[in-house]
């Protein structure tokens, strides 16, 4: 029984359960099918160039910020930039002046004799007993006329002349004097000078000296004359008188030298004068100095004077040295450069003087200084150095003066012709020669013009119409100076074109110039004219406020073709040629040339046939939709009063640049047709209206999750080609929608 | 005399009553037995169905004491948005929701075209942490906690269209209304039971040994958290200009969200900064004042009830078959009434504003413009709102009268419950409910239940649950979903008895 109600139970149970309309689900399996369609950008307005919220350019950003300006006037955009141009060092130009190391000598020369006594008494005296060789007669005793030539009175005076001992006369006159106080009128009076007894040069002759008077005769001496221990001879006549009761001497009162000269002498010498005059030279190979006029200012450099030897048995006194063409102050001649040296004691040598030349005027007419040393000895017929001394006219000092390490602050003269390298000279590439290299890093100046390399990047294509190139400069230069450059643009992709002057201008270069720009190669192959450009800095044209501007236009050069490349580094060698024609300039250091590049880019261009501009930006893009997408529409709308339509051209990419697909398909384009353009100005007049849409194919839905970028292209092309300018306000105005279906399977395993 | 009173009471209140109840606690045995048990839930479960089942010893062999650690596990879930006939019909077989088929079943899943229809989803998690009680001759007494947290969601068809078609102009009306409410609340409850005799009459009628017992259960509850949030707007997808695409959609809306605690003082903190920089963003603020989960909220509830026991082994049904003895309980009570009030930063957030939306325009470039959208949306459209100080709201406990009978014939328990909602807090509806149960003692210590639940917040559901019952142990689980016919929504349930000791 009891198992019969297990079994019961079990029935009941089971047949409960089997009654029971059970709802056990079934593994979910369906598909949702969403579509949304939604706006996407809604009358979104393009300029052509903008801020980041709504330009095709974005001129605000960092790279083009500065790039644009527009016209205030006309609204026309120009991509004007200015940038740093370090042209290269000029200061080669300047000339150098190398000063010269030149000895003087200064000989004492002929040695002026004068006093040959210190003056305190007389020289000598006679009286009439020796002068007649007899006894005194009594006053009041008749004599008749007479002479003593039979029996000359000697009377020595060496023993009196103190400050004279000896000396070899070059010629001149002892003035010697006497006072007759014999107290008789001597008729005649000759005095003989007697030079070791022996005469020596002219008879002094007096006359009618009377009593008490006292009269002055000269010797004459020749050449050559000596004289030591010297006396005089003295023979005179007297007409008839009667003896005197005061009675008295003949007396050689002085002995002084007339303009009287010696070679050589031993004596208490008066201080003796010498001068001379010397010159030192300059090089002349950079800087000629042709006229009086010119001279070159020194911003450094050194006078010296040194091994100044006085070579003399007498102390020199005072010494001076003076430089008439070194000036400084006002430049006159009042302002030269004079040197004074204390005493230089007798056979000594004095000590070396410098003089810093920082700011003095070099006036050296044909490349010549020259300059005038002015002495004296001492004297040593009184004061400390009182006492005999023996000179001999050729007795001398010497020295060397030294100018040297001269540095030009400004020079005015000629200036000879100057080649200088405008680069760093890379001396590892080329053995050192002077050779530049427009693509040797080391040696070109490279200048980056910020945002063309954006720019560059962004469009390709373009004919800009009128661009120019200026280099606007301040420049301290009044020198004729012609540059003959490489100037090579290279743009994103590494397209060269060089900046050349167009045949005939000023600014071409040609076969005749070739040793001008010998030197300037690209990758190591020597430039030919047709790759360089030839300009002048002459500060004399296209200047305004102290800025100066070298132009290059289509006029002249092939600028367009060169900007046209949207170059977004500019290469820069070259050469100057400073002063061709060497002709008189001035010219100062530093030498200033501040130059910038100033490239100007109105944007008025065309586009050629069937080489539109393009315009490429890339953009994240990274959803993942799954494989749900099953449909997928995308709606424009837009308004195009830009004076160019634009194609556009869509490249999906993955992470590894690959493309997945592109957009349009080919044989299909999404194109804004372009606004209708004024003939006259090239301005757009109008605008453009137009929707389209098109429908991402199955492939394309399912490739979108694999999607990280997507890059875009627009392909600008000016209204039939033709040269068109575009205004700051131009724009485009797209509205963009899009409709897709999502399809998602959910399906328990 | 006043034996005839209370026995008069009893069946007046069974009589005119025709509530049947959804929200009515549950344990394994219950919910395995069709979602009753007023009349035959006992020990500390007894609380919250029937606090005069503490008198009751159901198999007669039970201990006096029960003992619940994590005694009780159950979830539920239903609403009429889970309709499994229109998932079984249109997400099962491979079908593609487009065109007419989705428009069949959307009409099908909300009953009709318009878009103002609604559909609804709720679930109750309960869990009873503790449980005690003890079983007297005359009285007993019990000890409970449970937590509940129960959530509820309803979205109107418009809702629904958007999610099924998206935005297609071709499908959705040129206004459509897109709805949607979400309300939870979650609170904990510490119940003291006590049941007693109140009457015991050895004979009558039929019977022998009637016994009448009381019971009564009052709690403290402590409110972690209500919201509840009401949003209402309609979306435009507007072609203008003889556009081929839409280029303009406007979504009008406004919405309220009513909580309290910490969460309401997050946002109070964002609103009243973003008045001041509209550039705050709400992420940095939630959370700033603690977890939203505290004690909001607290009140008093009640649960009581009555059992009248009666032994009609007299009475020939099938007798003999299960053992002679039978022994008959009919129940009443009404559980969960009281009411918890959150009165901690109480808030109401507010907003209404409207989204113009088409597409990126002149001042942004496209690319930024969609990388900030959702932070513009967030911050300056939807997050614009603003927080009005409330004194308070209520939360009413889904309050239900429950009337049950069962028939206990050895090891064979039948059941009958019926019950409905005072309200419709929850799971918690008004319309009535009817719940059979059978369980049968396979072995004595085997138990095997069966039922059904017919109304309610749900389709008519179905039931089971299978254990083990050692009288000094149960460990049993049960389960419960819902039929075929859901055209007035699905449900399910679960529950497990957790380990209960009896000694």
């Amino acid at each position: 029984m009891a198992k019969f109600k297990y079994i019961l139970c079990a029935f009941f149970i089971f047949g409960f359960f089997a009654s029971c309309d059970l709802s056990i689900p079934d593994k979910p399996d369906f598909k949702t099918a969403q579509t949304v369609e939604v706006p996407l950008i809604n009358n979104k307005t393009y300029v052509f160039l903008g801020d980041s919220t709504g330009a095709l350019i974005d001129s605000t950003s960092e790279d083009l910020d500065s790039l644009f300006i527009v016209d205030p006037s006309s609204g026309l955009i120009s991509i004007t930039t200015d940038e740093e141009f370090d042209f290269g060092d000029l200061d080669d130009a300047i000339p150098e002046i190398d000063g010269s190391n030149t000895s003087f000598s200064s000989e004492v020369g002929e040695i002026e004799i004068g006093s040959f006594s210190s003056g305190g008494g007389d020289l000598g005296s006679t009286n009439f007993s020796e002068i007649s060789g007899g006894a005194t007669p009594p006053a009041g005793t008749p004599v008749p006329a007479g002479s003593n030539a039979a029996m000359p009175v000697n009377i020595n005076i060496g023993s009196n002349t103190d400050f004279f001992s000896s000396a070899t006369i070059r010629d001149g006159a002892l003035d010697i004097t006497v006072t007759n106080e014999l107290g008789f009128e001597i008729q005649t009076l000759d005095v003989t000078l007697l030079s070791d007894g022996s005469q020596v040069g002219t008879v002094a002759s007096f006359s009618n000296l009377t009593v008490g008077a006292t009269e002055t005769a000269s010797v004459t001496f020749t050449d050559g004359d000596q004289l030591s221990n010297i006396a005089v001879e003295v023979v005179l006549t007297w007409d008839g008188f009667t003896y005197p009761a005061n009675d008295g001497d003949l007396i050689i009162n002085t002995a002084n030298g007339s303009d009287l000269f010696a070679s050589s002498v031993t004596a208490n010498l008066e201080p003796q004068d010498f001068s001379t005059s010397s010159t030192s030279t300059f090089s002349d190979t950079e800087f000629r100095f042709t006229d009086p006029s010119h001279y070159v200012q020194l911003n450094s450099g050194q006078i010296s004077v040194t091994n100044l030897v006085n070579d003399m048995g007498i102390g020199i006194e005072t010494l001076q040295i003076s430089f008439p063409g070194i000036r400084n102050d006002d430049f006159g001649v009042e302002d030269s450069l004079v040197l004074n040296f204390p005493s230089i004691p007798r056979n000594s040598t004095a000590s070396d003087v410098t003089v810093d030349l920082t700011g003095y005027r070099i006036f050296a007419e044909n490349n010549e200084v020259s300059y005038n040393i002015i002495s004296a000895t001492e004297n040593t017929q009184t004061g400390p150095n009182a006492g005999a001394v023996t000179i001999a006219e050729t007795d001398e000092i010497t020295a060397t003066v030294d100018i040297s390490n001269l540095g030009i602050e400004t020079a005015f003269g000629i200036i000879l012709a100057q080649n200088v390298l405008l680069g760093d000279n890379d001396l590892s590439n080329d053995n050192g020669s002077e050779i530049l290299d427009v693509f040797n890093d080391n040696e070109a100046e490279i200048t980056s013009i910020d945002g063309l390399d954006e720019l560059s990047d962004q469009i390709d294509g373009f004919q800009f119409t009128n661009p120019i190139i200026n280099i606007n400069y301040n420049s301290n230069i009044s020198i004729e100076t012609t540059i003959y450059a490489a100037l090579v643009g290279v743009d994103g992709q590494g397209n060269e074109v060089y900046l050349t002057g167009k045949s005939g201008s000023a600014n071409e270069v040609v076969e005749a110039d070739r040793s001008s720009f010998t030197g300037l190669v690209a990758n190591g192959v020597q430039l030919d004219p047709n790759q360089l450009i030839k300009f002048s800095i002459d500060n004399n044209s296209d200047c305004q406020s102290n800025t100066c501007q070298i132009p290059f236009n289509t006029a002249t050069t092939n600028v367009d073709d060169f900007l046209n490349n949207l170059p977004s580094d500019i290469r820069f060698i070259g050469r100057a040629v400073v002063n061709e024609g060497e002709n008189e300039a001035s010219i100062q250091t530093p030498l200033e040339f501040d130059p910038n590049l100033n490239v100007d880019l109105p944007l008025a261009f065309s586009t050629e046939v069937g080489a539109p501009a393009s315009f490429t930006d890339s953009l994240d893009f990274s959803i993942d939709p799954g494989d749900d997408l099953q449909e997928g529409s995308i709606f424009i709308v837009y308004s195009n009063n830009l004076p160019m339509g634009l194609n556009i051209f869509l490249s999906f990419q993955d992470s590894l640049d690959n493309e997945l697909f592109e957009l349009p398909i080919a044989g299909e384009e999404i194109r804004l047709r372009a606004a209708p353009v004024d003939d006259v100005t090239g301005f757009s007049n109008g605008s453009t209206d137009n929707s389209f849409s098109f429908t991402l194919t199955e492939n394309e839905l399912t490739s979108l999750k694999d999607v990280d970028f997507v890059e875009f292209s627009i392909n600008l092309r000016s209204s039939e080609n033709k040269a068109v300018k575009l205004r700051a306000n131009d724009s485009f105005t797209i509205s963009l929608g899009a409709r897709i279906k999502i399809q998602t399977e959910v399906k328990g395993k | 005399m006043k034996k005839i009173i209370s026995i008069s009471l009893f069946v007046i209140l069974f009589t005119s009553l025709e509530a049947i109840s959804q929200s009515r606690h549950f344990n394994s045995m219950s919910l395995g037995m069709g979602g009753g048990g007023t009349a035959y839930v006992d020990g500390y479960h007894a609380n919250f169905v029937n606090p005069a089942n503490l008198m009751i010893n159901p198999t007669r062999k039970r201990p006096k004491r029960s003992l619940g650690l994590a005694g009780g596990i159950g979830l539920r879930a239903g609403g009429t948005l889970l309709n499994l006939d229109v998932y079984d019909k249109y997400f099962t077989k491979g079908l593609t929701l487009e065109g007419e088929l989705a428009e069949n079943m959307l009409t099908e899943l909300f009953g009709g075209t318009n878009s103002n229809l609604t559909r609804d989803a709720s679930s109750t998690f309960s869990l009873v942490p503790f449980g005690f009680s003890n079983r007297g001759k005359k009285s007993s007494v019990s000890l409970a906690t449970r937590v509940r947290v129960t959530e509820s969601f309803n979205i109107n068809r418009g809702f629904a269209e958007v999610g099924v078609y998206g935005l297609d102009p071709e499908e959705l009306d040129d206004i459509t209304p897109v709805n949607f409410s979400f309300g939870a609340v979650a609170y904990s409850e510490i119940s003291i039971g006590y049941a007693r005799e109140i009457l015991s009459l050895p004979d009558l009628l039929f019977a022998k040994n009637v016994k009448l017992y009381a019971g009564i259960a009052p709690k403290y509850i402590i409110g972690i958290q209500q919201s509840t949030l009401d949003f209402n707007s309609t979306i435009q997808l507007q072609r203008n200009g003889n556009s081929q695409y839409v280029n303009r959609i406007i979504h009008d809306f406004d919405y309220s969200l009513n909580t309290s605690g910490a969460l309401a003082q997050d946002l109070r903190d964002f609103e009243a900064d973003y008045d001041a920089d509209n550039s705050v963003v709400i992420d940095d603020y939630i959370g700033d004042n603690g977890s939203a989960a505290d004690v909001n909220a607290t009140g008093f509830g009640l649960d009581l009830g009555a059992t009248l026991e009666m032994d009609i082994s007299g009475v020939p049904i099938i007798d003999g078959f299960f053992g002679k003895r039978k022994t008959l309980r009919v129940s009443m009570s009404i559980t969960d009434i009281g009411k918890l009030d959150f009165n901690k930063t109480p808030t109401a957030i507010t907003a209404n504003g409207e989204f113009d939306f088409t597409g990126a325009g002149n001042d942004k470039e496209p690319g930024d413009f969609y990388d900030d959208l959702a932070d513009s949306l967030q911050n300056q459209v939807y997050g614009d709102f603003d927080a009005e100080d409330l004194t308070g709201f209520e939360y009413e406990l889904p309050t239900m009268y429950n009337f049950g009978a069962s028939l206990v014939m050895g090891k064979l328990t039948t059941s009958v419950d019926y019950g409905f909602g005072f309200n419709d807090s929850g799971t918690n509806r008004k319309n009535s409910v009817l719940n059979l149960g059978l369980e049968y003692r396979l072995l004595g210590l085997i138990p095997l239940r069966v039922g059904t639940r017919v109304g309610g917040y749900s389709s008519n559901v179905y039931s089971a649950g299978a254990g083990i019952d050692l009288n000094f142990l149960e460990l049993s689980a049960g389960l419960s979903i819902v039929g075929n016919d859901t055209e007035n929504g699905g449900a399910i349930a679960t529950a497990f008895s957790g380990l209960l000791l009896r000694f």
